[in-house]
């Protein structure tokens, strides 16, 4: 009988934990996930980088302008549907998060314009991004270079890429 | 008048004697399958206890076996989803992408599946410096062994088909256990709802044993049964037929469906679309789903042969959480979301009846119950063992011996009918036993001696 109740009381015990989810944790402020950068395509000096924004805060933030030390200018831009039904890209004044909201700069949707992408980037550097808000506080931002799926991506462009690890990335 | 009244107490006494009679050889005749039934069953059943109370603790399990991979020390700050996912096919040549994997912290190896020809390789990858940690292929996964013994004995169809036969005869079985368990002329709780002492206790310990655990041992029979080849199928069928469909399939299938929808899916040329502006990439689709937060585990499958999109699903063993969203291949925009309230009627029943039985509706306390179940089920099956081995007698099988011009009534009749119906597999065993013994065993005195099959 003492080991049947041992056995169930470990049983009960180690059932406890479950699930692998992380702990939740309280936090504050700007969080940045999936920040990268797309980039340029051959001839070009122009690209695009998306970032996943959470507002942890109460009030709401703006983002009123980016820079960064690896393109000459950065904009914020939209995709809207215009009055034709034709997509088309034009620069906004601002990005709103709400508080405790997500926002995600997406392909077809709000990104940062990068104009004039110096140097010669490839998959696996890091790029350093400040988004300035409206209050004055900074986001600091480290995005990947990521490939440009509009690169007609073949299967053999995958072999390129080691998984040495070895990358170099450019020092913020 | 005395006469006429004892005339009559002897009618009825007599009515009573044909009944008692009726209702003895009806318990015997149940009795003998439920002992035949239970010589084949006792094996598969102490197996699938086994394997299943292993799987039941998936969660668990699979959280020590990859631990080691968890709350790592990141020297760097975490790469793109597209880098991680590009390392994972380094890893293994030739291979392509099924999906990545939706990482639940921010300091574990990311795990990524890939496939090569029909076989999927799960590849963990560090974040920070895209270092492989840990290649294993996908049916190779201690829990994936459990499972496909589980499911079929790691014997593929064949062994599938075994399981479930074992199971339809287990279910046979606790419909006919429960009927020899059934109350007649007792006194007090004593051999009903706990075992008395002495002789009687084997005997006690399996009844008793039997009706506690019989109404969860059903229920994991019944929701065993979609997974089946023959039932399964059937039930697939069925509901074509009556236009009951689910679009697409849920539950987890076999080895061999699983390789067909892999060769279908990825077979024959890559081809990825090429668009001139914003053709979505694997970041975008993790930035989306990222913000979704679906419930654990979420993959991220890329657009294949079959699926035209990238689809986000979550594959929760609780299925009541599960979702799908399918997202533009080109846009990367969400074109539909399926979540367990969007399914058919038929395929939420399974749904929730299959959570149950891989212990994962109700949090810990639906684990205990299947293992509750399962120490039930081995309880049965060892106790069974031991009464028939001490009461066989030497020279014979030991069934409970028949009783002479048995025949099977009507409403028996029925039932069986309709249980070989339910569940095609045992009613052609019964057809194929019933063959083998009038064709085989009435030539063969001796082999029927021992069986018990004369009276």
């Amino acid at each position: 009988m003492k080991y049947g109740t041992f056995a169930l009381c470990f049983l009960v015990l180690i059932s406890g934990c479950s699930d692998p989810s992380e702990v939740p944790v309280t936090k504050t402020g700007i969080e940045v996930s999936d920040a990268r950068i797309r980039l340029p395509l051959n001839g070009v000096t122009t690209s695009a980088a998306y970032v996943s924004l959470t507002n942890h805060d109460d009030v709401a933030v703006e983002i009123v302008s980016a820079s960064s030390n690896i393109a000459k200018t950065l904009e914020l831009h939209e995709h809207k549907t215009n009055g034709n039904g034709m997509m088309e890209m034009r620069q906004v004044d601002s990005f709103a998060i709400a508080p405790h909201e997500t926002l995600v700069l997406a392909p077809m949707g709000k990104h940062i314009m990068l104009f004039e992408v110096q140097g010669r980037a490839k998959a696996g550097d890091i790029g350093h991004i400040t988004l300035n808000t409206k209050s004055g506080a900074k986001v600091e931002i480290d995005a990947n270079f990521v490939e440009n799926p509009n690169l007609a991506a073949a299967p053999n462009n995958h072999d390129k890429k080691s998984s040495s690890g070895h990358e170099n990335h450019s020092d913020n | 008048m005395a006469n006429q009244s004892s005339k009559n107490d002897v009618q009825l006494q007599s009515q009573h004697q044909i009944k008692n009679e009726r209702q003895g050889r009806l318990y015997r005749m149940l009795w003998r399958w439920h002992f035949y039934a239970g010589l084949v069953c006792i094996p598969f059943i102490l197996l699938l206890s086994l394997t299943g109370t292993i799987y039941l603790f998936k969660p668990q399990g699979e959280a020590a076996i990859d631990a080691k991979y968890q709350n790592l020390t990141l020297n760097h700050a975490p790469r793109s989803a597209s880098a991680i996912a590009n390392a994972a096919i380094a890893a293994v040549p030739g291979s392509t992408l099924r999906f990545y994997q939706m990482p639940t912290s921010e300091s574990q190896a990311i795990r990524v599946m890939v496939a090569k020809r029909k076989v999927e390789t799960l590849v963990y990858v560090r974040p920070d410096n895209l270092e492989v940690v840990k290649i294993v292929p996908k049916n190779g996964r201690f829990m994936a062994i459990a499972h496909d013994i589980h499911g079929e004995l790691l014997m593929g169809k064949t062994g599938s088909l075994f399981v479930e036969a074992a199971a339809c005869w287990a279910i046979v079985m606790v419909v006919t256990g429960l009927y020899l368990w059934w109350p007649r002329n007792a006194s007090g709780l004593g051999g009903l709802i706990y075992p008395r002492k002495g002789k009687l206790f084997m005997r006690d310990l399996h009844a008793v044993t039997g009706v506690w655990v019989s109404f969860f041992a059903l229920f994991l029979l019944l929701t065993g049964l979609p997974w089946t080849e023959v039932w399964g199928d059937s039930f697939k069928a069925v509901r074509r037929i009556t236009h009951t469909s689910a679009v697409k399939q849920d539950w987890t299938l076999s080895r061999a469906e699983e390789a067909r929808i892999l060769a279908d899916e990825t077979g024959g040329a890559n081809h990825m679309q090429t668009n001139p502006n914003y053709l979505a990439g694997l970041d975008d689709i993790v930035a989306s789903a990222r913000k979704e937060r679906l419930a654990y585990p979420v993959e991220v499958a890329p657009p294949n042969n079959r699926n035209k999109h990238w689809v986000v699903r979550s594959q929760s063993q609780n299925r009541m959480q599960r979702v799908n969203i399918e997202y533009d291949s080109q846009t990367g925009l969400e074109l539909n979301r399926e979540r367990f309230e969007d399914r058919h009627i038929i395929d939420k029943i399974t749904g929730i009846g299959i959570s149950v039985h891989e212990g994962q509706l109700f949090g810990w306390f639906n684990q205990f119950l299947g293992v509750l179940t399962a120490v039930g089920l081995c309880t049965l099956s060892v106790s069974a063992f031991i009464m028939w081995r001490r009461r066989a007698p030497d020279g014979a099988l030991g069934a409970p011996p028949a009783i002479p011009d048995q025949k099977i009534g009507a409403g028996i009749a029925i039932l069986i009918i309709a249980f070989a119906i339910f569940l095609p597999v045992l009613g052609v065993m019964l057809v194929i036993i019933a063959a083998i013994e009038t064709l085989i065993l009435r030539h063969l005195p001796p082999a029927r001696k021992w069986l018990g099959l004369t009276a």
